[in-house]
């Protein structure tokens, strides 16, 4: 908005998926950085990379990847110190409650299950970024 | 003939022939006058005197001379005075008094005047005359005429008559006055006859005596002993009255003398007056009195009253007036005598009534008394005479503590009893009071007071206000009387008069009798109740007497009195006044059969014990005493019956007969059964002291009596158990208890049996012991028995723990420890050893064992048992083995390589082997017990070491089974996580490409955007299309992998419940009904049967091909599943499909029509399945469809 976006740090290793989530933001306007890693170790890499600033960042992630999935990622993500505190969603398809409940016992900031449909992803996507609009401001 | 007068002619006017004619006719005329004129004079028979204007006689006629009886001349009217007249007043006439004088000197004619005269012969007479002036013609006075008749005889017979009349009237007068005296003297009788009392009678005669005597005051006095007392009076001053109110007869005034002498008494003057009475007032308002009149009253000659008349004005007492007064006096005095005597009477009459009255009262009150109930009785004396006699009436009685308590208090005002009770109230009467009821309370003496003054009240009253009350109610006089009986009093009554009624002495006498009657009464009321109160507590007692009483008499033996339990006895109802003959069951009732006898032989009481027989068997005795009942003239009167019930005593006599009887044949039993029984019997004294012998203790021990005595006895126990026994024994002695003991008793052989003693204490009468009566049992066999069912206890406790321990372990090993351990310390094997057969994972089988009573290392060396011809039979499950000495049997020692038992091994004699089959019949193992020593193993041993065997094979089988089971279980779960895990990765990981299918197709349809053709958009729709069926396929795969493995537990859930929550998870449209019937309750894992529900209603919600969709779920049970059922109102499928539609992928429309996956029921009928239910659906085309399922009511705690 004014200098001060949020980065969204982008872990999905589906192409189309990552497509999904650029077209929702073209559609809403949404001029967030975004940053895609494909897999758990990627995104790891990413954050310490410094690529992504510290405060103001959110990362949307998948839970089904290669190499590391999205919980390994998460845990050694609240393991870090450094970047313990980032704030993380799930988007994810699977709507497992085992994967739920392991994801909030990560401290997840919300867990989202991808529909097929596009549309509503969209809406999904502006709905977050206003969310996180609004909080960030707070 | 009247001389004629002609006017004469005026003579002037006449000449001489006319004048001599007419004087010629003059003389003629005046002679003729003349001769009538002296005709008239000569021959009239009044006297005629004629005078001129001097006064002298001109004419007198011959009458008049016979008239005066002679004549005399006068020249003058002074001498006319020789005519003598008289006035009425007897003054001698003066000449000028003459009425010729008169009209002389008045010119005037006098008209008839009456002369009284005295005639020249003196004589007396009367005339009558008139005279006239006889005037000129110029009306001078030329003399005067009178004209006179003499009326002498006219008047004598006039003053004759005048006489006569006078006469006649005086006399009629009289008459009158006598008719009216007559008339009065009536009216007086007739007052005094009407009136009654002595005051009217005075009243009306002084009132009649005044009118008639014409007296200014009159008085009527009458005799009170010596004074006389005025009764009353008219015409007297109030202040004057004092003085005659009482007069003393001996004082010196006039009544007084007429009462004493009896003489009338007239005082026709003041000076008489003054004479006889010097002292008397002045009377009549200072007027003085001329005269008095004093009558006495008197009847057969006693004076008893005087009667007084004063006048003022002397009256001329005439002697009829006097005659009249007397008479007067006589009627008063009569008719005064008659008042008193009807006073008299009245009195009498009124006392007469009165005393009447109060013998009515007396007699009201007698019959009121005459209730006996005291209480009412006294109100009705009381009401008697309130308030005929007095105003006031009342009881009061004087209670046993000496205070008074008012019973009845009577009086017509019902507010001034109410005041009166207030006044008590306030005011209680007290026992202490000095006067009234309180005073005769205590004194016994009645009190009277004819007129109570204020003093009286005074002393009465306890304080002002209480004065003011009393003076308030106007009491006037009171009389109490005392209740007496027996010389006692116990209460008083009190009469009490108001106003102007006082209690006279016979109304006090009247109090008393009525006092006395009341007593009296009361007394009897008194003792009528309680007599009446025996009366009533004896005839309760008669009715209600243990014994049946009946008093009969007469012939016919009339009932005249029986209680109740003879009725009850006899049964008939009531008996009381009828015949005892006059029905049939009465005469032949036992108890009535000897009275008849009594009745003929009239013998005296006659006693019998009788038996009554009962309805129901149950006889009744009776023990019956018929007593003669003697008149006091000593004839036969009469029967009376006491009938006792003696059923009682009769049944326990009889009952003691037979007790005795049993006693005996117990006695006898008993003696039978000690001999039977007990070994040895003996007996000791209250000290403990063998005195007595005892033959079977002699015949047991063998020791002789003398050796018995005395403390002997002891000897035949065993010495250890000598000290114990006598411990218990004196113990026992010492307390008076029951003595028990035990102890080993040698026996006439030497040995030593087993003895129970037993000793009880025999008590007298006065409850000191008398003597202990013993005996002694054989328990030998007892104990030996004892011995084994001890062991028998104890191997049966080790087989159920035993038992519990196999079916609680589930562990092979520990349970197989357990049977070994057991069998060996139960039969008493020094070692014991369980083989077993286990299959290795890979199926083979190979041995274990475990041990018991020797460790492993004793057996560690040595090699599985094989297969010889000892242990064949074992091993081959042909049975039991066992072998007192196994290296004496001939089995032993054949086989290689050992020959017998290898080196080392334990040594074994005895031998018992079993061998260890499970259900299916399999060998398993076998149990081998060893015991170095032989013959060890008995048949016991054997049962118990087969009974062990068998369940060991039970627990082995179980252990295996179990084991068994939880590698299926643990199989299991590996491949539900495999499965779960497949399923998850695989929907996945297939649904991300679709996914990305989808996203990438719409994405190409917005880039392309208008640029689109048609036909290309389709095609990107049916891309699409096709994607969403993909996935919808891969979620059916995969939920089908899912169905039915929950691992949800099992609830108590109410089906509607469930089927409820199915519906709105299925959230059926508006337009649609889902109707939930009635459904049971189950036991059931909640989700599991709500995806069948929600499957089924769904598929009926989407195939219904209507808004009105119709769906119906019912339950009902079957035993132990329920059937569910959910029919819909949809096309309904034919039969042909009925199977095909529960395959998986299965679907009646194609896919493009419907978007169906075809899952469903398939979904439906793994879960149902895997319960262990039943699917299938009933329908036909059209008619709708019903799918059907079974379901466990109570599923079982299954891990699946």
């Amino acid at each position: 908005m004014n200098g001060r976006e949020l980065h969204i740090v982008l872990v999905e290793d589906d192409d189309v998926d990552v497509m999904t989530v650029r077209r929702a933001f073209e559609k809403n306007r949404m001029t967030n950085p975004l940053h895609v890693a494909s897999n758990g170790e990627e995104a790891l890499e990413l954050l310490r990379s410094g690529a992504v600033p510290q405060v103001r960042r959110l990362i949307l992630l998948d839970l089904n990847m290669p190499k590391m999935n999205g919980i390994e990622f998460l845990k050694h993500l609240r393991a870090d110190p450094e970047h313990q505190s980032s704030s993380v969603v799930v988007l994810t398809t699977s709507n497992e409650e085992r994967d739920v409940v392991e994801a909030y016992r990560l401290h997840v900031a919300g867990y989202l299950v991808k529909p097929v449909t596009f549309d509503n992803f969209v809406d999904l996507m502006a709905t977050l970024n206003k969310y996180w609009t609004l909080v960030e401001m707070a | 003939m009247r001389p004629t007068y002609t006017p004469p002619t005026p003579i002037a006017e006449l000449s001489g022939q006319a004048l001599q004619r007419e004087l010629e006719r003059l003389r003629i005329l005046a002679s003729r006058d003349r001769g009538l004129l002296d005709a008239i004079l000569e021959h009239s028979p009044h006297g005629i005197i004629i005078c001129d204007a001097a006064g002298r006689f001109v004419v007198q006629n011959r009458a008049s001379e016979r008239i005066w009886a002679g004549s005399s001349s006068a020249t003058k009217v002074s001498d006319w005075n020789v005519y003598r007249a008289f006035h009425e007043d007897g003054t001698p006439f003066r000449p000028e008094d003459w009425a010729m004088a008169e009209c002389m000197r008045t010119k005037r004619p006098v008209a008839a005047r009456e002369y009284r005269i005295q005639r020249f012969d003196d004589s007396f007479g009367y005339l009558l005359g008139s005279s006239a002036p006889i005037i000129g013609r110029e009306g001078e006075l030329e003399g005067a005429m009178s004209v006179f008749a003499d009326i002498t005889q006219l008047k004598e017979s006039e003053q004759q008559n005048q006489r006569l009349q006078s006469e006649l009237g005086r006399r009629v007068q009289e008459l009158e006055q006598i008719a009216a005296r007559a008339a009065l003297l009536q009216r007086v009788t007739a007052a005094i006859g009407n009136a009654s009392t002595a005051e009217d009678i005075a009243r009306v005669v002084t009132t009649f005596g005044s009118e008639v005597f014409g007296a200014d005051a009159s008085l009527c006095l009458v005799r009170h002993d010596d004074k006389l007392r005025l009764m009353a009076s008219v015409g007297v001053h109030d202040d004057e009255l004092a003085s005659y109110r009482e007069v003393d007869i001996q004082a010196s005034v006039p009544m007084a003398r007429v009462a004493r002498e009896n003489k009338v008494l007239w005082l026709s003057s003041p000076a008489e007056i003054a004479a006889e009475a010097p002292m008397s007032p002045a009377l009549l308002g200072g007027h003085g009195l001329e005269a008095k009149l004093i009558l006495p009253l008197q009847d057969e000659g006693v004076v008893f009253g005087v009667l007084a008349y004063w006048f003022r004005h002397a009256p001329a007492l005439l002697s009829v007036r006097r005659e009249f007064a007397e008479t007067v006096a006589l009627q008063c005095a009569q008719g005064l005598k008659r008042a008193r005597l009807f006073e008299r009477e009245r009195r009498a009459r009124r006392s007469l009534q009165a005393q009447q009255r109060r013998l009515s009262i007396l007699a009201q009150a007698s019959k009121a008394l005459s209730t006996l109930d005291s209480r009412e009785a006294l109100a009705q004396l009381a009401r008697s005479v309130v308030p005929e006699l007095t105003d006031w009436c009342a009881i009061d009685e004087k209670t046993p503590d000496g205070q008074i308590r008012r019973l009845i208090l009577e009086h017509r005002d019902p507010a001034k009893l109410a005041f009166a009770a207030e006044l008590d109230r306030r005011y209680p009467p007290s026992i202490e009071d000095p006067h009234g009821v309180a005073n005769v309370l205590r004194t016994g003496e009645r009190e009277w007071a004819p007129d109570i003054s204020d003093e009286l009240l005074v002393t009465m009253t306890k304080d002002a206000e209480h004065l003011r009350l009393a003076r308030a109610l106007d009491l006037r006089s009171y009389a109490v009387v005392p209740l007496l009986a027996h010389g006692r009093v116990f209460g008083a009554l009190t009469l009490v008069t108001e106003g102007e009624r006082r209690l006279s002495k016979e109304d006090l006498e009247f109090a008393e009798e009525l006092g006395s009657r009341a007593a009296l009464a009361l007394e009897n009321a008194r003792l009528y109740e309680t007599a009446e109160a025996a009366r009533n507590h004896l005839h309760d007692i008669f009715m209600r007497a243990p014994a049946a009483i009946a008093i009969v008499r007469g012939c016919d033996l009339q009932v005249e009195l029986a209680n109740q339990p003879y009725e009850q006895l006899m049964g008939q109802g009531p008996l009381t006044g009828r015949p005892i003959l006059e029905r049939e069951q009465l005469r032949v009732h036992p108890v009535v059969a000897p009275l008849l006898e009594l009745a003929v032989t009239r013998t005296p009481k006659i006693i019998r014990e009788l038996c009554v027989p009962g309805s129901n068997g149950s006889d009744r005795y009776f023990h019956v005493i018929y007593q003669p009942l003697r008149s006091p003239s000593d004839q036969d009167d009469g029967v009376t019956t006491f009938a006792f019930d003696i059923t009682e005593q009769v049944v326990a006599r009889q009952r003691i007969e037979r007790l005795m009887a049993e006693v005996a044949s117990r006695e006898a039993r008993l003696k039978a059964l000690v001999a039977a029984t007990a070994a040895i019997v003996w007996t000791a004294n209250a000290r403990g002291e063998v005195i007595e012998t005892s033959d079977t203790w002699l015949e047991f021990t063998g020791q002789s009596e003398a050796e018995y005595q005395n403390g002997g006895f002891l000897n035949a126990i065993h010495p250890d158990d000598r000290a114990k026994t006598m411990e218990l024994w004196t113990a026992a002695v010492g307390a008076a208890a029951p003595y028990g003991a035990e102890y080993r008793l040698r026996r006439r052989d030497g040995t030593h049996a087993y003895m129970l003693a037993r000793g009880m204490p025999v008590f007298g009468a006065d409850g000191t012991v008398q003597e202990y009566v013993g005996c002694n049992v054989d328990i030998t066999g007892l104990r030996q028995a004892e011995e084994a069912a001890r062991g028998h206890a104890e191997a049966l406790q080790t087989l159920n723990d035993l038992g519990m321990v196999i079916s609680a372990e589930l562990d092979r090993d520990k349970c197989v420890q357990a049977v070994t351990d057991a069998v060996t310390t139960l039969t008493g094997a020094s070692f014991g050893a369980f083989f077993y057969n286990v299959l290795d994972e890979q199926g083979g089988s190979y041995m274990l064992y475990t041990l018991s009573g020797v460790p492993r290392e004793a057996f560690s060396k040595f090699p599985m048992p094989r297969n010889t011809a000892v242990f064949a039979p074992t091993f081959t499950g042909q049975g039991v083995v066992r072998v007192d000495d196994i290296t004496k049997d001939p089995r032993y020692g054949h086989n290689s390589p050992h020959y017998g038992m290898p080196k080392g091994h334990l040594p074994v004699r005895s031998y018992l082997a079993a061998p260890v089959t499970s259900r299916s019949g399999e060998v398993i193992g076998g149990l081998f017990l060893g015991h170095d020593r032989a013959s060890v193993f008995d048949a016991r041993a054997e049962t118990l070491a087969v009974g062990l065997a068998a369940q060991a094979a039970v627990a082995l089988d179980n252990a295996r089974l179990f084991a068994e089971a939880q590698r299926l279980i643990r199989a299991l779960e590996s491949t539900n996580r495999d499965l779960d895990q497949f399923a998850y990765v695989t929907s996945h990981d297939l649904k991300a490409p679709l996914r990305g299918i989808s996203s990438l197709a719409a994405w190409i349809e917005e880039d392309l955007g208008v640029t689109l053709a048609e036909g290309t958009r389709e095609k990107l729709q049916l891309l699409r299309g096709r994607v969403k069926r993909l996935e919808a396929l891969i979620q059916g795969i995969l939920d089908y992998s899912r169905a039915g493995r929950t691992d949800g537990k099992r609830e108590m859930l109410t089906l509607d419940k469930v089927v409820a929550e199915s519906v709105e998870l299925v959230s059926p449209p508006t337009a649609a009904e889902v109707a939930v019937g009635e459904m049971p309750i189950v036991v059931v894992e909640r989700v599991a049967l709500q995806q069948v529900f929600m499957n089924l209603i769904g598929n009926a919600l989407k195939h219904a091909r209507r808004e009105d969709a119709r769906i119906n779920v019912s339950a009902t049970e079957l035993g132990s599943m329920i059937e569910c059922r959910v029919s819909d109102n949809g096309p309904g499928i034919a039969p042909a499909y009925h199977e095909r539609i529960w395959g998986i992928f299965q679907t009646l429309e194609a896919r493009d029509r419907v978007e169906n996956t075809g899952i469903g029921l398939s979904i439906v009928k793994k879960i149902v399945e895997g319960r262990g239910g039943r699917v299938w659906v009933e329908s036909t085309e059209g008619q709708g469809a019903t799918f059907c399922f079974t379901w466990p009511r109570v599923e079982d705690r299954r891990v699946v």
